[in-house]
C-alpha cells in the first residue's frame, strides 16, 4: 500500500469515526479483512459532482443501521420507521464524504455532492475501479465504497 | 420565545441539529422545519423567525440561494442565518460569509461546536428581554 493510499484510509477512518460517534456515540473500528454482505443488507449512495466525478456507496446490515437508529432517534421516538432508517443511513453517508473530500481536496477547491439515494441492487457490488473500506461497530461489520476514475485518480496526487 | 428555523432535506438532521440545540440552552425555543430552501422561505415569511440553520444540499432550492433570498429581502435581511453543511470547505466558507451567513459549520456537528456560533447570538437575545 502506497504512502497516499493510507492517507486515504485515515482520511476515511476518521470521517467515519468521528460521524458515527457524533450521531450514535458508538465506536468504530477499521478491519482489513473481507467480509461477506450482510443477509439484510441496506445500501445507499451519494455522487460527487465537481471538481471530479465518483460515487459513494455505504452498505450496512439492517440490524446494525437498526440499532444505530435506535440510539440516533431513541430519545424522541417510540418506534422507528423504514424511513427512519433509510434516512440515517443517507445522512451518515452525506457527512462521511463531505468529510472526506473536503480533507482531500485543496482548501480553495469548493466541491458539489448530489443528494444521497437508495442503491438499486444487492450489496456484493463489484466494479473494476473500486476502492473499499470494512469497519466494525460491537460485532457487526458495515462498508464503504468509491468508484469514479477522476475521483480515484485523486489518491495519486493528495 | 425565539423562533428558529431548521433547514435540512434530511428528517435525520433536522432532529440531530434540533436536539444539540436544546442541549445548549434553545429547550424553550419554538422550532419550524423545512426540507429546502423553497419551503423554509415559504415558512419564513408567514411566521418571521429569529435564527436560521440550513443545510447546503438540498433539493427544489438549496441552501445557498435561501441565504441569497433572506440577504436580499429587505424584511428578513437581519434574520442571522448559520449554514450546517456536510459539503463545506474554506473556499465555501468565505463565500458563504460574503454573501451574508454568520458561520458555516461542518457536519457532523455536536453542541461544544454550534454552542461557540450561537454563544454571542444568545447573548444579544438574553440582552434585549
Amino acid at each position: 500500500m502506497t504512502e497516499t493510499q493510507k492517507k486515504w484510509d485515515d482520511i476515511m477512518y476518521s470521517a467515519i469515526s468521528e460521524t458515527i460517534e457524533s450521531m450514535a456515540f458508538m465506536e468504530v473500528i477499521p478491519t482489513d479483512d473481507s467480509h461477506e454482505p450482510e443477509k439484510d443488507c441496506l445500501c445507499v449512495s451519494l455522487l460527487v459532482h465537481d471538481p471530479v466525478q465518483g460515487e459513494f456507496e455505504l452498505f450496512m446490515g439492517r440490524d446494525l443501521i437498526t440499532m444505530l437508529a435506535d440510539t440516533v432517534y431513541g430519545p424522541v421516538m417510540a418506534e422507528v420507521s423504514d424511513q427512519n432508517i433509510f434516512d440515517l443511513l443517507a445522512e451518515i453517508l452525506n457527512t462521511v464524504v463531505g468529510r472526506f473530500m473536503s480533507d482531500i481536496l485543496p482548501e480553495d477547491t469548493s466541491f458539489k455532492l448530489g443528494v444521497p439515494e437508495i442503491c438499486v441492487g444487492d450489496c456484493s457490488r463489484n466494479t473494476s475501479s473500486l476502492k473499499k473500506w470494512e469497519y466494525i461497530i460491537e460485532d457487526f461489520t458495515f462498508g464503504l465504497t468509491v468508484t469514479g476514475e477522476s475521483l480515484l485518480k485523486l489518491r495519486n496526487t493528495t | 420565545m425565539i423562533r428558529i428555523a431548521i433547514v435540512d432535506d434530511s428528517e435525520t438532521a433536522r432532529m440531530f441539529i434540533r436536539r444539540c440545540l436544546e442541549i445548549v440552552g434553545f429547550s424553550k425555543a419554538n422550532f419550524i422545519e423545512a426540507d429546502n430552501g423553497k419551503d423554509a422561505l415559504e415558512k419564513i415569511k408567514k411566521t418571521p423567525v429569529d435564527l436560521i440553520l440550513t443545510d447546503l444540499t438540498m433539493p427544489v432550492m438549496d441552501g445557498e440561494t435561501l441565504l441569497k433570498w433572506i440577504k436580499s429581502n429587505p424584511k428578513l435581511c437581519e434574520i442571522p442565518v448559520l449554514v450546517i453543511t456536510s459539503a463545506g470547505n474554506p473556499a465555501k466558507e468565505s463565500e458563504l460569509i460574503k454573501i451574508g451567513a454568520i458561520g458555516v459549520l461542518p457536519k457532523p456537528i455536536s453542541p461544544a461546536k454550534l454552542n461557540t456560533f450561537l454563544a454571542p447570538f444568545m447573548k444579544d437575545k438574553e440582552e434585549e428581554q
